[in-house]
């Protein structure tokens, strides 16, 4: 019982700090904007990396690394916290939505990741992308502060989101993974 | 060549008469999604059971509809005529290539229909047609409408009404005709 406890905790802390850096690299390098999102938004690849690897168990540490990237990072959805976090809910929603439409429908199953086709993640890359823009779309036009020309909206973010999912799963396969397996295998010789 | 033109009058009269229900039901406007818009399941069908080629068909039956009955697409013209014919035709081709891209889509399992995998199809063309159709009507339609209201009516009318009608079309239908 203490190990599953141990183990709940310790997926759901690496889930927490993935996101909140793929977040930190984003506004370093990059600019982010509640109206327009930014050209490369790194955290939706990271939270759909930590659901395929660990269940949708690790929500928890997402919903709680997308809270706290908002109000650290983007400045409490620049003062419009209530709003902000009810996006973040969605964005931490919107993978598991993707994936169990996915599973219930049987295109695609993930609960094996060494028989899963690459196909299928790139699909879901880009299915969850479309869920993540439209359910924050449908939030943020709840706020009649924030000035949101819709078409935009959704264009930006559905691009931002691809393309910043692209680039961390990319960056993950081809870059993080040989470099863990090259350390671990320098370690066991 | 007839086989072509038969499937295609197939296609023609599903979609016709799922358009004239839709009207009959409740009045379609651009501006708004109808919250049961089974035209897009008649067209998903009959690309399911034909193939790509009954595009004419489908795309003929929207255009009859929308210049007639819909006079010139509410008075939008070409824009209605790129928004419900090229679209809204073009819709379940873009889903299914989409599927068939990505490993997704085995439609027929055992020469019977997959429902399962219908319903995503559905699913997926609802949102291609409604993204489509938002990006395409946004700011170009005479009367302005609500974004909000205008994109979720889509994809609930869409989605809804693709099911309805497939699951009308495979499970119910030959109930009846058993009967």
């Amino acid at each position: 019982m203490l190990i599953l406890v141990k183990n709940y905790l310790f997926e759901n802390i690496i889930a927490f700090l993935s996101v909140f850096l793929a977040a930190y690299i984003m506004v370093l390098f990059g600019e982010y904007t509640v109206e327009l999102s930014a050209l490369f938004y790194l955290p939706l690849g990271a939270k759909i990396l930590m659901y395929l690897l660990f269940g949708f168990r690790v929500l928890p540490g997402i919903f709680l690394a997308c809270i706290t990237s908002g109000v650290v990072l983007f400045n409490s959805w620049n003062d419009h916290l209530l709003i902000g976090a009810m996006a973040a809910c969605a964005g931490a929603l919107a993978p598991i939505i993707a994936m169990y439409t996915m599973r219930v429908t049987q295109v695609c199953d993930f609960s094996n990741l060494r028989k899963i086709d690459f196909r299928h993640i790139l699909f879901l890359i880009i299915f969850t992308s479309v869920i993540s823009a439209l359910l924050k779309f449908f939030v943020y036009m709840q706020s009649i502060t924030i000035n949101i020309d819709a078409v935009a909206f959704v264009q930006h973010y559905i691009i931002g989101d691809i393309l910043g999912s692209l680039l961390v799963i990319y960056l993950v396969i081809k870059l993080i993974v040989p470099l863990l397996q090259a350390l671990f295998q320098e370690k066991t010789a | 060549m007839y086989i072509s033109i038969q499937q295609n009058f197939i296609a023609f009269i599903l979609v016709i008469v799922s358009l004239l229900i839709a009207e009959g039901i409740a009045h379609i406007d651009f501006t708004n999604g109808n919250f049961l818009f089974h035209p897009i399941g008649a067209a998903i069908l009959s690309y399911l059971l034909f193939g790509f080629k009954v595009f004419p068909g489908v795309a003929i039956a929207n255009t009859l509809i929308g210049y007639f009955l819909w006079d010139n697409w509410f008075g939008n013209g070409i824009t209605g005529f790129y928004g419900h014919v090229i679209i809204g035709s073009l819709a379940p081709v873009v889903a299914i290539l989409i599927m068939k891209l990505f490993h997704l889509s085995e439609f027929f399992k055992d020469g019977k229909l997959n429902f399962r995998h219908i319903l995503f199809l559905v699913i997926l063309t609802g949102l291609v047609n409604s993204l489509l159709k938002f990006f395409l009507f946004m700011g170009v339609l005479k009367a302005n409408p609500d974004p909000v209201v205008f994109l979720s009516t889509y994809l609930v009318g869409n989605i809804l009404g693709g099911i309805v009608f497939i699951y009308m079309a495979v499970k119910i239908l030959p109930i009846l005709i058993k009967k």
